[in-house]
């Protein structure tokens, strides 16, 4: 009898992808199903051999050719340029959406907003910052959304007023923006703190502020969101919002067993947390003092 | 071409012409780019007429191969464009039967080879991470862009994924390479062509027999786990790779998928000549 397949969408294989795979394949070998990866990559122009992995979406064609029974996708990812909800109604199959919640599928999505406020809050109360810029990504972006009203939630909370110049957006979430945040550090010379919606725009703003001599954690804290694998060996250890996305992806293949079985569409939040690292000067203070003790 | 032959330009004017249609009139800055294509023309075209021996007509075309296909002038140069310059031109000489159709071929392979190289060294200056992984990536790229022998190149790309410790795969390709726009609707054929089959470790001789949709993964062996990508350049689609390389390994496949797009690329370009 053949097994049942799980699909699981990809653009890139950056590390929050390769977590998310991780997550899959363990529920999948768990419960004895297989995995089937779809990755879209290809070279854009032919003459341009700048960027091999740019995308190219082909591969999510054949999902509903090969017997795929559940389908997992970062929907806000992978559908580039098209509106999301049309994109996910290409599928014919039970389909659990990534972080993108759709009226008409289910969906595990991250509690962006608890986590984006803890780190505001912790820069606030903690770090006694007043003058926090945001690199956010892309307006239209659920990510960057959330994570904004959050960050404006906390400023409205202590009586901060908001700023909209403090705000760069990014087109994307990676971290090849470093002209873009270069720019906006050098017009605000009053920013204090620095809340980067993802931790690869906290990469650009690392090499941008020590380009400029900044010491990243006393002169400036910054905070980035995800915990991708490599924040904690950032030097200084980046201070992120850990948004862990194996689990992302091992909750929706559990979960989407009840679609298998006819089950009704749900909706599930997954838990963020703050992790306050040396980016931060209390965190390192506290370091230097334990070192000292 | 035909203007040209009528007015009976000079060689250097008809260079000269194929290549501004080549950049599209466009001056090129920091670069003798333009210079050097001209040249290329003139020597294909001198060669077609001068040269009697294959060892001359080598000797006359290769360096100018070498000059223009670099790695710095390549993100300038339309590689159709330039293949259908080429074509025009083989095309007037074997009409006129002043050049022979081997001559034609050890152009073509050496063109290849070039293009091969010079798409496999900027893959290379790329790669940020020098894993022991990504290194053996990069030279079996090398190897699957260097074909010589074009007639056979997935036994070469075979080759490549048994290198990089790949047990089990297939490479399907469409008949005919499809357009694809990702806001356009596309109907996908019913079955694709298994080109390369590789089962525990071991190459497996394929006949291009035809595959339904619905078996694609049936001719990987796997235990739980498969990937499925494009082999892709631009909006042209030449085929799919099935795999079952394990979740830590995925980085390669951004590689491998990238470069045996870039091989059928180049092969269609060749197969117009």
């Amino acid at each position: 009898m053949r097994k049942i397949r799980i699909g699981l969408f990809v653009e890139n294989i950056d590390s929050y992808n390769s977590e998310m795979i991780r997550g899959a394949q363990a529920a999948c070998d768990e419960l004895d199903e297989e995995l089937i990866i779809f990755y879209g990559s290809g070279l854009n122009k032919k003459t341009q051999l700048d960027n091999p992995s740019t995308h190219n979406t082909f591969s999510y064609e054949f999902a509903n050719k090969i017997g795929i029974d559940l389908l997992l996708l970062s929907t806000n990812n992978v559908a580039r340029d098209m509106n999301n909800e049309e994109f996910l109604a290409r599928f014919h199959m039970p389909i659990v959406s990534l972080n993108y919640v759709s009226d008409h599928v289910s969906s595990i999505v991250f509690d962006n907003i608890s986590g984006a406020k803890a780190a505001v809050n912790f820069l606030i109360t903690k770090e006694h910052r007043r003058h926090i810029g945001v690199i956010a990504g892309p307006k239209t972006r659920t990510g960057t959304r959330e994570r904004l009203s959050a960050y404006r939630d906390i400023l409205d909370f202590h009586h901060i007023a908001y700023d909209p110049s403090l705000i760069v957006y990014a087109q994307d979430y990676t971290a090849y923006h470093n002209t873009l945040v270069g720019q906006f550090i050098d017009m605000h010379p009053e920013i204090d703190a620095l809340f980067c919606v993802t931790d690869k725009l906290a990469v650009c703003a690392y090499a941008e502020l020590k380009k400029r001599g900044y010491r990243v954690g006393r002169d400036i804290s910054v905070v980035g969101f995800d915990d991708d694998p490599y924040s904690a060996s950032m030097v200084p250890p980046l201070s992120s919002v850990h948004a862990d996305s194996a689990m992302l992806a091992y909750r929706a293949v559990i979960e989407g067993q009840s679609l298998l079985e006819g089950g009704i569409p749900f909706r599930h939040v997954l838990p963020t947390e703050f992790i306050a690292r040396d980016s931060v000067n209390s965190a390192s203070k506290k370091k230097m003092i334990s070192i000292i003790l | 071409m035909n203007f040209a032959i009528n007015e009976k330009l000079s060689i250097h004017d008809l260079s000269w012409g194929m290549t501004n249609f080549l950049f599209n009139n466009k001056i090129m800055f920091h670069t003798n780019i333009k210079d050097e294509t001209v040249k290329l023309f003139e020597d294909i075209i001198s060669a077609s007429f001068f040269c009697d021996s294959i060892e001359e007509f080598k000797a006359k075309v290769f360096p100018s191969i070498i000059n223009v296909i670099t790695e710095d002038n390549i993100q300038f140069i339309d590689l159709d464009k330039l293949f259908n310059c080429l074509k025009v031109l083989f095309d007037i000489s074997i009409s006129k039967h002043l050049i022979e159709h081997h001559r034609l071929d050890y152009f073509t392979q050496y063109l290849y080879s070039e293009l091969g190289i010079v798409y496999s060294n900027t893959t290379s200056r790329i790669l940020t991470k020098s894993t022991e992984h990504q290194i053996n990536v990069n030279i079996t790229n090398r190897l699957s862009l260097s074909i010589t022998d074009s007639s056979d190149p997935e036994r070469m790309l075979g080759e490549t994924l048994r290198i990089l410790n790949i047990k089990n795969a297939a490479l399907y390709v469409f008949k005919y390479p499809y357009h694809f726009d990702i806001t356009e609707p596309i109907t996908l054929p019913e079955s694709l062509i298994l080109k390369l089959k590789i089962k525990d470790g071991l190459m497996i001789r394929t006949h291009n027999e035809l595959v339904n949709e619905q078996d694609l993964i049936r001719h990987v062996s796997s235990t739980h786990n498969y990937t499925l990508s494009a082999i892709a350049s631009d909006s042209e689609q030449y085929g799919i790779l099935i795999t079952d390389i394990d979740g830590h390994d995925l980085s390669m496949l951004e590689y491998i998928t990238g470069q045996f797009g870039t091989t059928f690329y180049i092969q269609s370009l060749m197969n117009k000549l």
